[in-house]
């Protein structure tokens, strides 16, 4: 089950004391249903407001957004969302906190816990089920994280920087299950990323967004088998994909 | 090892009863310690009782008066807390309100801060004019004393939630009542409780100047009594128990907060650091 996602003209402009700032746009994007995108630019770039705008979490100045052809006009329900922060609350244990995203919906609690346990086996955290977030490490949360954005089955999963502050190694870690997730499951992904090789290491597409104002630049097709393991990112492909994107980048002076 | 650092375990072996005290036991001491002082100085420079009166001369009055001063404290534990759970029944409810209406946030809450910008001893004896030496003004003083920072915390554990929480939280499709009970309202405890402990500071203070400006019976009108005969015996004895009064209230709010938030950063075992 996954979805596809139509932007269509998209702007945000925000008010500041002295008239208005473009933030992003206008942006075009379609995104068929099943695919990995990433959405790369530099900060400030309004990716992750572009990633709000498909939520319907922030509404957009101009444009449309409709997603499986229903167009967006509040919060889109039918999705899994992951933050830089794990957000995880720390009255709750990690099989709680999977489980709030069933409660919060109204969903049986009862009926989801087998799938909710199952799942953070599924990441390891099986012997974590009890513990608080405070109790884990930061990969573990944002492992638990994951595995709330996942327990109602959504069609379509938005990562908004979900990787970006965790320490590398653990970073690493995660890139590898993110994907085994995807893999297993079909769902289009929506990943904001600043990280390059993060972006081609994950994605079936990468987006590449300008500076302020946050314009599509180029989008670049990444055509690697999965998964994609250490021994191929060590591969010339992979290292030139990354090198043509971050010339980019190099030629609007960020890098 | 350094020679010198040898007699410390032996020590430790030879008070067993001091080190079981741990972390409880050094402001104890500390206590006793100071006390002694105070009896030497006492007795050492003559001071007369109608000044400073001895530690020891204390604690007769308050053995000798224990029958006034449980009566008292009763009246004075009974405005406190009556005081202190109307302005939780008022200050939560009105900090949710004004939490979410932009209106009130510019109308109440502006009004709010002007009312505790005034000295709340002023309030007494208008209150006294308008309900008499009853409970009833008493009540309103501890109110009036413990509302602002129940308001005031309350509006920031209400708001407390963040950014990406609150998001999450649409994402779902969730009710703003269903969010409430499962994410604002938790969310927002530990913020109230620091509130409740400020106000619980308070109540004893709004209890005891409600006495001493038109009351009949309680701690804060014997100690006036007290001082007005030079019986600072009495007095200190009072004060004693008023500061026994004022901890007991703090410490039941604190009891409350560890039995409802034992998940919040302030309550773990050891601190932040773990045990």
């Amino acid at each position: 089950m996954s979805v596809e996602i139509d932007v269509a003209g998209v702007s945000k402009v925000f008010p500041i004391p002295k008239g208005k700032i473009r933030a992003l746009g206008p942006v075009d994007l379609d995104i068929a249903p099943g695919k990995f995108i990433s959405l790369v630019g530099p900060s400030g770039c309004g990716k992750s407001t572009l990633l709000m705008i498909i939520a319907g979490l922030v509404p957009a100045s101009q444009g449309h957004v409709a997603i499986g052809g229903e167009p967006v006009t509040g919060p889109v329900t039918d999705l899994g969302i992951v933050f830089q922060s794990c957000v995880l609350v720390d009255w709750r244990s990690a099989l709680d906190n999977v489980l709030l995203q069933i409660e919060l919906r109204g969903l049986s609690r009862r009926e989801y816990r087998p799938k909710a346990e199952a799942l953070l086996h599924s990441v390891g955290l099986g012997d974590f089920l009890d513990r608080r977030p405070y109790e884990l490490s930061g990969g573990m949360q944002q492992r638990t994280a994951f595995c709330r954005a996942l327990i109602h089955d959504p069609p379509l999963m938005l990562l908004d920087e979900p990787l970006g502050a965790l320490d590398a190694m653990t970073g690493e870690q995660l890139r590898g299950d993110l994907e085994a997730l995807w893999m297993r499951r079909p769902m289009t992904v929506v990943l904001v990323t600043h990280s390059i090789e993060e972006a081609v290491q994950l994605s079936d597409e990468v987006v590449v967004i300008s500076p302020q104002p946050g314009r599509i630049v180029r989008r670049i097709p990444i055509d690697l088998a999965r998964p994609r393991d250490f021994a191929l990112r060590q591969r010339p492909e992979f290292v030139e994909q990354v090198a043509e994107i971050k010339q980019i980048f190099r030629g609007y002076g960020v890098i | 090892m350094d020679a010198r650092s040898i007699p410390a375990p032996r020590l430790a072996a030879a008070l067993p009863a001091l080190g079981a005290l741990g972390g409880c036991g050094t402001p104890f001491i500390f206590a006793i310690v100071l006390l002694a002082v105070w009896q030497a100085a006492v007795v050492l420079f003559h001071i007369p009782a109608y000044i400073v009166p001895a530690p020891l001369a204390i604690f007769q009055q308050f053995i000798r008066n224990w029958p006034v001063i449980r009566a008292d404290t009763i009246v004075t534990g009974v405005e406190t807390l009556g005081g202190f759970a109307l302005a939780i029944a008022i200050g939560i409810p009105l900090a949710l309100i004004v939490a979410f209406s932009p209106f009130l946030r510019r109308t109440l809450y502006p009004l709010a801060v002007t009312l505790e910008m005034v000295p709340k001893i002023v309030f007494a004896p208008v209150f006294i004019t308008w309900f008499g030496f009853g409970i009833l003004p008493k009540f309103l003083i501890v109110l009036l004393v413990c509302f602002f920072p129940i308001l005031l915390n309350g509006i920031l554990g209400f708001t407390s939630l963040g950014t990406e929480l609150e998001r999450l939280c649409r994402s779902t499709g969730a009710g703003p009542v269903r969010s409430f009970f499962k994410l604002r309202l938790p969310a927002a405890l530990p913020q109230l409780f620091v509130g409740l402990k400020g106000a619980a500071t308070n109540a004893t203070v709004g209890a005891t100047i409600a006495e001493w400006i038109g009351g009949d019976a309680g701690l804060g009108y014997q100690i006036q009594i007290a001082s007005g005969n030079l019986r600072m015996d009495i007095a200190f004895a009072i004060i004693f128990m008023l500061a026994a009064l004022g901890l007991l209230v703090f410490w039941l709010v604190v009891l409350t907060e560890r039995l409802v938030i034992p998940w919040h950063v302030s309550q773990r075992v050891g601190g932040k650091d773990g045990a």
